[in-house]
């Protein structure tokens, strides 16, 4: 299993693409398309390859003013799911 | 268009394939493509396909998969991969993988081609050149190395039919030692000229059971490596496949002359004409023509589809298959064990007793 550590960025196969049918956001990858949900494009959104897990816990923490611990859930659980597609990885 | 309970609002599109050419330096008797191929001088030029990548985008679809035939031979692949990129689409390229030079595939990523696909028709160059009619196996495998060298995530297909289905083994072996990130294992699906050659074709029960059992094993001993896809014989099912989520549902295919199909293989089917991308706007196409809405959704089904509670799962299946076989595209799947038809299609798998030998296009 993938470690939810370090910096989590896109696979190098896989874009991010504001989706004009819906004005939600797509990831897209060889294989098709993910819708993500708000709160998965606010987490995708900070994987650049620059933010730790941590970083990006405290930045969405901050940013929608939530509990740090729940803050952590959602995102590990997020990422866990994109790195078991494969459209993540952690430097 | 009808006053059903089950009529739908129109899907948006997600896909587009587009075929730029049927011309194609290999033979492969399992080509799905029509027999009657689009000849050169009605191919639909560069101007056009750059006008459907951008309707396309605005109606929805995402991704597009540049097909053929092979699509190397079309003259503006560059331009069309550099205009499907300025739309944001996705690109994938789905080759053979003759004509892919080291330049060539430089050039490719220069344009912003994003995934390539290339099929392969065996283990080994003695077989495979025999499958593909034309001496290409080792030229394809040094192609493939130079496709992953360039950085590019590589996809591989092998179409599994009679001849090679025992090979699967040696095939998974193979496409994982050029570092793959996927491989669909296709079994044949017979459109086009494959069914021609069906009775060549068709794979026994015992070998695509071992088959199944293989590739179950492979694709967890490479999980988290390289996906493997298995695409069932469907013959050998007792349920259809819910052919592409359902006609005119998610993706269209534009064949090298501009016609618009909700799947590749609807050419074929009797009494159907489909519009043409010189003489009307995608959009119109996708949502109004009376080819896209003929079979959407699920209240154009008949019996036993009708009052069977699976028809939200597979829509009835495949129409091409039903006009192919049954004779009528408006029935269910002869696939399905409660079509009327499903004796038709046991009768071609007893009669593919494999001693006949297949027919090459030429
Ligand atoms: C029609 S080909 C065109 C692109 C290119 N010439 C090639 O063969 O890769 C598109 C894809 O369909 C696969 N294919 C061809 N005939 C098929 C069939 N009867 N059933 C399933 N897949 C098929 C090919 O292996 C290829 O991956
Ligand atoms: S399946 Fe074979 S014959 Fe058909 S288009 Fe592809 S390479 Fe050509
Ligand atoms: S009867 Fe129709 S809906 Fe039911 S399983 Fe068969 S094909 Fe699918």
């Amino acid at each position: 299993m993938n470690e939810i550590s370090g910096r989590p960025g896109l696979a190098p196969h896989v874009r991010r693409h504001p989706d004009r049918a819906t004005g939600g956001v797509l990831l897209l990858h060889p294989e098709g398309a993910i819708e993500l949900s708000d709160t998965a494009d606010a987490i995708v959104r900070l994987c650049d390859g620059n933010h730790t897990v941590e970083a990006i816990v405290a930045e969405l923490a901050d940013e929608y003013d939530a509990p740090v611990e729940r803050i952590r859930e959602d995102v590990a659980a997020c990422l866990g799911e994109l790195a078991k597609a494969g459209l993540i990885r952690f430097a | 268009m009808n006053g059903t309970a089950e009529a739908m609002v129109v899907p948006r599109p997600y896909g587009l394939l587009a075929e730029l050419t049927h011309r194609c330096p290999l033979h492969c008797p399992y080509c799905s493509n029509p027999v009657e191929l689009v000849r050169r001088e009605t191919e639909l030029p560069t101007e056009d396909w750059v006008r459907v990548l951008r309707q396309a985008a605005a109606i929805g679809v995402v991704q597009v998969g540049f097909s053929g035939g092979e699509p190397l031979l079309h003259p503006g692949l560059g331009r069309l991969i550099r205009a499907a990129r300025a739309e944001g689409l996705y690109t994938n390229l789905i080759t053979s993988g003759v004509g892919l030079t080291e330049t060539r595939i430089s050039e490719l990523r220069d344009d912003g081609l994003d995934t390539v696909q290339i099929s392969l028709q065996a283990d080994a160059a003695e077989m495979a050149d025999i499958i593909a009619g034309t001496p290409s196996h080792e030229l394809k495998l040094a192609t493939a190395r130079a496709v992953v060298a360039a950085g590019f995530p590589l996809g591989v297909n092998v179409v599994l039919h009679r001849r090679n289905i025992d090979r699967l083994p040696g095939i998974i072996a193979m496409v994982e030692s050029l570092g793959a990130m996927r491989l669909e294992l296709a079994n044949t699906q017979f459109y086009g000229w494959a069914f021609r050659n069906r009775a060549a074709l068709i794979p026994t029960r015992e070998q695509v059971l071992r088959a199944e059992t293989v590739a179950a094993r492979e694709a967890e001993r490479l999980r988290g490596r390289m996906q493997i896809v298995y695409v069932l014989p469907d013959y050998h099912e007792r349920r259809p496949k819910p052919c592409l989520h359902g006609w005119g549902a998610r993706s269209m295919t534009v064949n090298p002359r501009g016609d618009v199909l909700p799947c590749q293989a609807a050419n074929a089917i009797p009494g159907m004409t489909f519009e043409n991308v010189r003489d009307h706007g995608l959009e119109w196409i996708w949502r109004e023509s009376e080819s896209f809405n003929r079979f959407r959704g699920t209240g154009w089904l008949p019996e036993p589809c009708r009052s069977c509670p699976d028809r939200a799962v597979d829509f009835g299946g495949c129409r091409c298959q039903a006009a192919l076989i049954a004779g009528d595209a408006a029935v269910t799947d002869p696939v399905c064990e409660f079509s009327p038809h499903r004796s038709l299609l046991d009768g071609m798998l007893a009669g593919a007793s494999g001693e006949d030998d297949w027919i090459y296009r030429r």
